[in-house]
Formats: C-alpha cells, structure tokens, sequence
C-alpha cells in the first residue's frame, strides 16, 4: 500500500513534468513563429515598397520613349508635346488611370536654371519661356488617403522646339499605395 | 540529481535562443542584400541618363559635346571647364561628388570633379566631326 502511493506520486510528479516541458516547448515554438512570421511580414511590405519602386522606375525608362512625350528621333522629352499631353491625359482619364494608375509624374527643369513655378499654358506663350518656371505635371492621380509613397526619379534631356535647346531636367514619379 | 536537470534546461533554452537570433539575423541579412542590389541597378541608371543628358545641354547656342570635341581638336577647353561643374553642381545632392573624363586617341583632355575611390560608372562615347570622344562619369 505505502509502496503503491509512493509509486503514485512518483507518477504524477513525472506527469507534470512532461505537462511542463511540453508547455514550455509550445511555448518556445509559438514565439519563434511569431517572430517569424513578424519579420516575414515586415519584409513582405518592405519587397512591396521595392516591387512598387521597381515598378516605378520600369515605367520612368518607358515615359521616355512614349511617343505622346518623347522627341522624334532623340532620347529626349519635347516640352511642346509635354503641355499638350498634360492636357489629353486629362481629357481621358480612364484611360491614362489603366495605365498610370495611382501617380504623380512630373518633369522639372534644372540648367539652365529658371523660375520655380508649375507651367502653364500661359507661361509657355509669355516671350521669356522657358525662363518663367521649371516644372510640368504630365499626371496627376493622387488618392485621398495613402499608406506609402515611393518617388522615383531621373535625369534627362528636355527639348525646347521653340528656342531649338536642349536642357538638363529630372522626370519624377510618385507612387501612391 | 535537480540540478543537474535545471542545467540541462538552461542549456536547451540557451540552444534554441542561440538558433532563433540565427534565424533573424539570416532572414534581415537575406533581405537586406536584394535592397542594395535595387539601389546599385538605379543609381547605374541614374548615372547613365545624366551623363546622356549633360551631354545634350544647349548653353547659348553651344552643346556641351561640341564643346568637348572643340577642346579635344583645338585645345580651346574653358567653355566645358566652367559649365560643366556649374551644371554638376546643381543637379548633383549636397553631399555627392562626381568625377567627369573626356578621352579621345587615348589621350584624356578633360578631368574635372573629386571624386576617388569607389563610385557608379557610366561610359558614353560618341563620333562628332569625324572625332571619336568617349566620355566617362563617375559619381560617388
């Protein structure tokens, strides 16, 4: 009888042992997963922020070569095609949206160096463009509420058909998430 | 006989701690190798597109590659010396440095800039006049 109570207690002593063991390793496991899952999720939105860059600057080389902003036979922007984009783009905007989609692209002049102003049609017949301001919005699509806005930008070459120039500019997109 | 038990316990959990700060630090180093990669591919595009564009520039009637062809065949090299920094200086991020070169038969007749060491390096070479130029940018 003394034996069988001892052996009992011996059992049930080893029981919560494993119990407590077991909890434990639960445990260990559980936070390991957490953290993981953590950090995973972390990168996960860090690698969406760079796809979306990526993205971004993908779009930015194409920018430059579409026929609607680019120059004829140049790897340049023509600013006469730049005004007259900004405003079909607004005309149609589904259809740039599809393609854009939440952006800001823009354009500013750097050298020569010039008034740091938006550009607008009256500016462009006024006799001292491309002096009087630097800066084009070709699109404009910018949410109401955002996460993250990654910018992406470039330099290249504007091309001032009225005064026959070359210019040194930065093409800017600005991605809304 | 408990001791040693509470040892072994120490033990494991110093294990599985040492195999967790692993794991993080391999899964932030994994991820923070793909982020420079991003970087070094749009700072190479950025360079390149400026060295492209500074070369077009227009300044009173004068290109800025015309110029450097002038200063290749007759020597005549202020006009270029003086512009570019000029246009470096303004596009260029307070902070950055770049290191200009202009090279034709061998022979480099323009060098402007401070930059030394390491830096992103872009190459643009063109034919004006019957001229070969190649001329080289490095920002750092």
């Amino acid at each position: 009888m003394v034996v069988d109570c001892f052996s009992n207690k011996k059992g049930v002593a080893r029981m919560t042992e494993t119990i407590l063991v077991l909890f434990f390793v639960v445990v260990l496991i559980s936070a390991v997963m957490i953290v993981y899952y953590k950090i995973n999720i972390g990168n996960i939105k860090e690698r969406g922020f760079e796809l979306s860059e990526e993205g971004a600057s993908v779009l930015l080389n194409s920018i430059t070569r579409m026929a609607e902003v680019s120059c004829n036979n140049e790897d340049c922007l023509d600013i006469v095609k730049i005004l007259a984009f900004r405003e079909v783009s607004k005309r149609q905007a589904s259809y740039y949206r599809s393609i854009f989609g939440n952006k800001k692209i823009f354009v500013e002049r750097l050298y020569p160096e010039s008034l740091e102003k938006e550009c607008e049609v009256n500016d462009f017949n006024s006799n001292v463009f491309p002096g009087n301001c630097n800066k084009i919005t070709i699109y404009e699509e910018v949410p109401e509420s955002y996460n993250s806005k990654a910018i992406v930008s470039s330099p290249v070459s504007l091309w001032y058909d009225v005064h026959g120039a070359h210019s040194l500019g930065r093409i800017t997109i600005e991605v809304y998430k | 006989m408990r001791k040693k038990g509470q040892t072994e316990i120490i033990g494991l959990l110093f294990i599985v701690l040492l195999l967790m700060g692993i794991g993080l630090i391999f899964i932030k180093l994994s991820n923070s190798n793909n982020s420079n990669e991003l970087a070094e591919i749009r700072s190479n595009i950025e360079t390149t597109n400026l060295l492209k564009a500074l070369l077009k520039v227009d300044v009173e009637g004068e290109n800025i590659g015309d110029m450097l062809v002038e200063c290749s065949l007759n020597s005549n090299c202020g006009r270029a010396r003086s512009l570019i920094p000029d246009i470096m200086k303004t596009i260029l991020k307070p902070g950055s440095s770049y290191k200009f070169e202009a090279v034709s038969n061998g022979v480099m007749f323009i060098e402007l800039g401070d930059c030394e060491g390491s830096g992103i390096i872009s190459n643009q070479p063109y034919v004006r006049q019957n001229i070969f130029v190649e001329n080289r940018l490095k920002l750092c």
